[in-house]
């Protein structure tokens, strides 16, 4: 062998250290608990078309546990560029030690420049301990870096493994997690747990995905790690590569003006049941039916039912739809929900999809439990987060918009486009309750009449007859207030509704507005001042 | 050579104007036959159930849907009233121009006054005439055709009047039951050993048929009289309660033969082999061609099948012929040893017996099986050079349709001596049906050199048109467990069954708490293919659960986690770990046994009833009824505490224990799902 070839083999041998330094036995073991190693995870995600950046980092030559690469995608016919980082859990667990946080940092900056969204393979078991406080700068530096590119380009975060420490906060500074089942992440496992606070619980009550998507830490979850990489390129396909474009508008073969023969229907039917007005429904039925092919994602579908997020296309547009969803505790807003919708609307804001707001609330949820948990600071950032949006936005009432929800969810006022409602409207400042409020003098006038005539020498048929007027009276005032109050009649009067809209041609109608209102839309970065509140 | 489908013919679909009434994947097959034929105006009935019952349930064909097929909305498929139905479909004809009607294969496609109905409104129904289906559809009336052209039926008696006769049909309930138990007495005395099957002439799919016994109780006949009754639908005073008792074989093996015919000529296009079911509903699915059978070496066939198939064609024909078939039919036969002729002939080859069961005046599921095997040619009359190829049976009914006696009669062109059809269900590896799981994608059918998967699935595997990206969908249970069929052909019966192992293996369907037939299949496949493999007969499917069952426990195949590793790692061929198993445990005979392994009870305290899987929990036998229980009262071991339906199953909820009920926890009609806590009970120890 001469001298040249000899080079070039050792040059060989070092592009192929970060696969081969890794002992067999170690990826058999990751195997034999149903995971991927890091660079199957890459292979399965990009199909084997990916460049690998600082291959040989660290000291041992082989990529310090933790992968860089750009890949490409495949999504909506195209291929897209995305950046991925992954550790490298056959090697030191996927812990970061004292270097390889200026690597993670540096190819997250280099992504935020190039305009590629970030992808992250997330199984670390945190910082690495022999490394001292080196590791916990590696991590401050990626934090730092992750901040930075936040609301520059949008980040998918898949956790697999156990995830633990930095390793769990790094990931939730991203824009969206997805969790597979029997994975976990958390400020620390069961075993610290146990150690310091004598609590015994189990990884998968304690970080499991139940646990994580039902408080929102958790965006998605999926059945395994094929399953979560197979879902990459489905919600690639709602968002844009970073925050100065829109996302890919597509031609539909659906076509504008289908009928919305599910949203008359649903409505027929709830409206005609024997609680009238008052009989819930899932407002999702309306969603799907105004989505091109039904087609639409849902964000964290495990949490906040009666708060609706998801992701849909119009006429090929993507948009953002934000129902209130009265199947489930009467569509009131809670804290839990008004934290998911408002997380969700700064992510339209921010990367230019327009927002359809579907209301159909009787309000924030009141009462003593849900203002010591800070509803008035949960519902305050939801009502920023609508003020601040820029992009195109419709309100469509639904059904109830009273009081303080009416007043915060994207009316005229808080900077709507465009204002609509259906016909089974009814904009005030509250429900039948109101009548004490209006009625007054009515009121004490029934009153009264009682009272007369079940003065006390009256008989038992009179009071009897009394006691059946007056509920007849009151059952009138009910009534009343509904024809008067219960409609959208004064709303369009006062132009705060710009118009009704027959159920049926809703999906048209949307669908005219969002062309008129993209138009003259131009997608960009944000800009302007920062608020206080976040 | 394709058909000149615009060219003015006999064989042109121009004249038609269809709208289908149907769902399941024959829905999407018509429609696709339509688009490629021409037709101008198509519609489709599309039922709220399959739009806006559940989300993410809508109907998967509204993925696909050519752009000139409308879409009306119906409360059901099934009507509570056929002729309020049959005006509905008239209104829609008028007002949107439609001329005939596609029914599929669902009950209104073999309904006399619904075909009469339509017939009298002018309108074409595509499928046998009326006149059809009430000679060969009522089970009575075809018996005694059969019997008058020499074909051997099953003994048997019919009660409840004569089917010649509509009229008569108007019998009270209350002397037919008398009749009934007269007829069963008679016949289990005739015929000592055998039990009994009962059929209401209007049932079909499995539906209103009972097994009853020689030892029964007056009372347990009348129930079972009552339940196929109900099923039907046939309980109110004036609906024909027409019944056929007759022997009920245990292990045979259900062939059937299928017909064509346009009321002038007559074909039969081979075979069927449908032995292999569970719950009265098919699986599995054979073609029997003779070109197939006279194969040497092709277990668990033999020489005497290929002699039973050519019988059972001849008879079929001159069913079919004397019957003046107009349109596709199937004429239904069960085919057993004849162990005394055997016995007597003293010679290696096997006696069969074979009896003509029923007609089935439609089109049956299980059509494509016959469509990959046979292909039907016509020489146009004015063009003899010219020949037309038909590949599809719904095909054929529509030119049949359209041109009736005038279209020439076709012969049949073989394409493949085998092929096999499975179907693809949402049921746990006990075959149990499971809904309330939601499917996020399919991975696309195998097109190799080798295998040629046809996937008939209703459009559910297609993905989003515009974004081609896979599209949710919910198994609601509002209709059967089908999800799709899976189809293939080939040179011989190891060739088909290797390739759809091969299918089915590669077939990946991800999502949500989903639970599919797909690897009971496989294992019934792979002991298929196993050289310990048994004849197919109805018993058959029992045996090969039972050796799943065996493997399981074995450990081999960790079913819940079985796809999932196999996509990522492969590692293990789990099947040829199964072909090489020995069978052999003599305790998985039972079908409790066999469910208790591959279905576990969900592990519950001793004082709590769970839910055994989702669906409609019913508190009653029926609305008019009392409820099963009481909270106070003690009940048996054994005893049924509730019925839960999914997907028009009704399967009892029984206690393993004797059992004093606490608390109820469910109301009548509620929708349950899986290990939900039902009953709070007390297990109560007698003294």
């Amino acid at each position: 062998m001469d001298l040249y070839q000899q080079l070039l083999q050792e040059a060989q041998s070092l592009r192929d250290r970060p696969q081969t330094s890794v002992a067999s036995k170690a990826i058999e073991r990751q195997h034999s608990k149903n995971r991927m190693t890091v660079w199957e995870r890459i292979h399965q995600l990009t199909q084997g078309r990916y460049k690998v950046f600082r291959r040989n980092f660290g000291a041992g030559l082989d990529g310090a546990a933790i992968v860089t690469v750009i890949g490409e995608i495949k999504v909506l016919g195209r291929a897209r560029q995305v950046a991925i980082y992954g550790h490298d859990f056959t090697q030191q667990a996927g812990a970061m030690d004292a270097t390889n946080g200026r690597k993670l940092a540096e190819f997250l900056f280099q992504a935020g420049k190039l305009g590629l969204p970030v992808i992250g393979m997330n199984d670390s078991a945190g910082a690495y301990v022999p490394a001292g406080v080196g590791g916990l700068e590696s991590y401050a530096q990626a934090f730092t870096a992750l901040r930075k590119i936040s609301g520059v380009v949008p980040s998918i975060m898949c956790m697999f493994g156990f995830n633990a420490g930095g390793g769990a906060y790094l990931p939730r500074q991203g824009s969206f997690i997805i969790q597979p089942q029997a994975t976990f992440f958390g400020l620390t496992g069961p075993g610290v747990v146990q150690k310091v606070l004598g609590e015994t619980v189990a990884a998968e009550d304690l970080g499991g995905p139940k646990v994580h998507s039902a408080s929102g830490v958790t965006d998605f979850t999926a059945t395994d790690e094929q399953a979560a990489l197979d879902f990459i390129p489905h919600l690639l396909a709602y968002i844009p590569d970073h925050s100065g474009v829109a996302p890919q508008r597509l031609v539909s073969l659906d076509p504008d003006n289908r009928p919305s023969i599910m949203t008359e229907e649903i409505l027929r039917d709830t409206i005609n049941a024997p609680a009238g007005f008052h009989t819930p429904f899932d407002i999702r039925f309306i969603v799907q039916d105004l989505a091109d092919f039904g087609d639409y994602l849902e964000f964290q579908p495990s949490r906040a039912g009666n708060m609706i997020c998801a992701f849909a296309r119009m006429s090929g547009l993507v948009v953002g739809f934000c129902a209130n969803n009265s199947g489930i505790s009467s569509g009131q807003i809670d804290i839990q929900a008004a934290n998911k919708a408002t997380r969700f609307l700064r992510f339209c804001n921010i990367y230019n999809i327009p927002v359809i707001f579907l209301e159909d609330t009787t309000g924030f949820l009141p009462g003593q439990a849900q203002e010591e948990q800070g509803i008035v600071q949960a519902g305050r950032a939801l009502l920023d987060a609508i003020v601040d949006l820029r992009v195109p936005r419709i309100l469509v009432v639904v059904r109830n918009a009273f009081g303080g929800a009416y007043a915060s969810f994207n009316n005229y006022a808080t900077g709507a486009d465009v204002v609509l409602a259906l016909p089974t409207a009814r904009i005030a400042v509250m429900g039948t309750a109101g009548v004490t409020f209006v009625y007054k003098k009515e009121l004490a006038a029934i009153q009264a009449d009682y009272a007369q005539s079940c003065a006390s020498d009256a008989s038992h048929a009179l009071k009897e007859q009394a006691e059946h007027d007056r509920l007849l009276a009151l059952k009138a005032l009910d009534q009343r207030y509904t024809d008067t109050f219960l409609n959208a009649e004064a709303a369009l009067a006062l132009g705060a509704v710009s118009e009704i809209i027959l159920p049926l041609t809703l999906r048209c109608e949307l669908i005219a507005h969002l062309n008129i209102l993209w138009s003259g839309y131009t997608p960009s970065a944000m800009g302007g001042p920062q608020r206080e509140f976040f | 050579m394709s058909i000149i489908p615009d060219a003015d013919n006999v064989l042109s679909l121009k004249p038609l104007k269809p709208l289908i009434i149907g769902r399941g994947p024959v829905r999407l097959e018509a429609l696709e036959v339509f688009a490629q034929y021409h037709v101008e105006t198509m519609g489709i009935l599309l039922s709220r159930k399959d739009s806006i019952y559940m989300l993410d349930a809508q109907a998967p064909e509204l993925r696909c849907l050519p752009k000139n097929c409308g879409v009306h909305y119906v409360d059901d498929y099934l009507p509570q009233n056929v002729q309020d139905y049959v005006n509905t479909i008239y209104g829609i004809c008028q007002s949107a121009g439609y001329n005939s009607i596609f029914a599929g294969y669902g009950f209104l496609a073999e309904d006399y006054q619904f075909v009469y109905a339509l017939e009298q409104l002018g309108l074409k129904f595509i499928g046998p005439s009326a006149a059809i289906v009430r000679q060969a559809g009522a089970k009575d009336a075809a018996k005694n055709l059969a019997l008058a052209h020499n074909c051997q039926v099953v003994p048997g008696i019919t009660i409840g009047g004569q089917a010649q006769d509509p009229t008569a049909f108007e019998t009270n309930a209350e002397i037919i039951i008398a009749d009934y138990l007269t007829a069963v007495k008679t016949l289990f005395a005739a015929h000592p050993g055998y039990d009994l099957r009962i059929k209401a002439i209007f049932g079909g799919g499995g539906k209103g048929q009972r097994i009853i016994h020689a030892d029964d109780q007056d009372t347990q006949l009348q129930q079972a009289l009552r339940a196929v009754w109900q099923e039907v639908g046939v309980n109110s005073p004036g609906a024909n309660k027409t019944c056929v008792i007759e022997l009920n074989l245990p292990s045979v093996r259900h062939w059937e033969i299928q017909l064509v015919g346009n009321g002038d000529w007559c074909l039969a296009l081979g075979g069927r082999d449908c032995s292999l079911q569970y719950n009265e509903q098919k699986l599995v699915e054979f073609s029997l061609t003779q070109a197939g059978l006279s194969q040497p070496g092709n277990e668990p066939y033999n020489a005497a099948d290929a002699q039973t198939l050519a019988l059972l064609e001849a008879e079929a024909l001159a069913f079919g012929s004397a019957l003046k078939l107009d349109s596709v039919s199937t004429y239904e036969a069960i085919v057993a040893i004849d162990e005394a002729a055997s016995m007597a002939d003293n010679q290696q080859t096997q006696q069969q017996q074979h009896f003509f069961m029923e007609m089935n005046t439609r089109l049956q599921v299980e059509h494509r099986v016959t469509e990959l095997v046979f292909d039907l040619v016509f020489t146009l009359p004015d063009n003899p050079t010219e020949e037309v190829v038909v590949t599809s049976l719904v095909h054929l009914m529509c030119l049949i349709a359209v041109a009736g006696t005038k279209l020439p009669k076709p012969r049949r062109r073989a394409k493949a001596p085998w092929s096999l059809e499975v179907r693809l269900n949402a049921t746990n590896a006990a075959l149990k049906p499971a809904v309330g799981g939601i499917i996020h994608r399919w991975s696309p059918p195998v097109t190799t050199h080798l295998i040629n998967e046809l996937r008939d699935d209703q459009g559910l595997s297609r993905y989003n048109p515009d974004t081609g990206l896979p599209l949710r969908y919910a198994i609601s249970g509002a209709y059967d467990a089908n999800l799709a069929l899976l189809c293939v052909s080939g040179v011989s019966f190891q060739a088909v069954v290797t390739q759809m192992i091969s299918v089915l293996n590669t077939l990946v369907i991800e999502g949500e708490n989903l639970e599919l037939n797909q690897l009971p299949l496989l294992g019934i496949l792979s002991c298929l293919s196993h050289k310990a493999r048994k004849p197919l007969s109805t018993q058959s499917v029992f045996h090969y659960l039972s050796w799943i069952a065996q493997f399981e426990q074995a450990g081999f195949m960790a079913h819940k986690h079985f796809l999932a590793s196999s996509r990522t790692h492969s590692q293990t061929n789990t099947l040829e770990q199964l072909q090489e198993f020995q069978f052999h445990d003599p305790n998985l005979k039972s079908l409790a046994a066999i469910n208790d392994v591959l279905d576990p009870p969900l592990s519950s305290a001793e004082y709590e009833v769970l839910a055994p899987s989702g669906g409609c929990f019913f508190a009653k036998p029926h609305p008019q009824a009392l409820p099963f229980i009481v909270a106070g009262a003690t009940y048996d071991a054994g005893s049924t505490l509730g019925i839960v339906e999914v997907m028009k199953m009704f399967n009892p909820i029984l206690t393993r224990q004797d059992v004093i009920i606490e608390t109820i926890h469910v109301n009548d009609g509620d929708m349950i799902h899986k290990g939900q806590l039902l009953f709070t009970v007390k297990p109560y120890r007698r003294a």
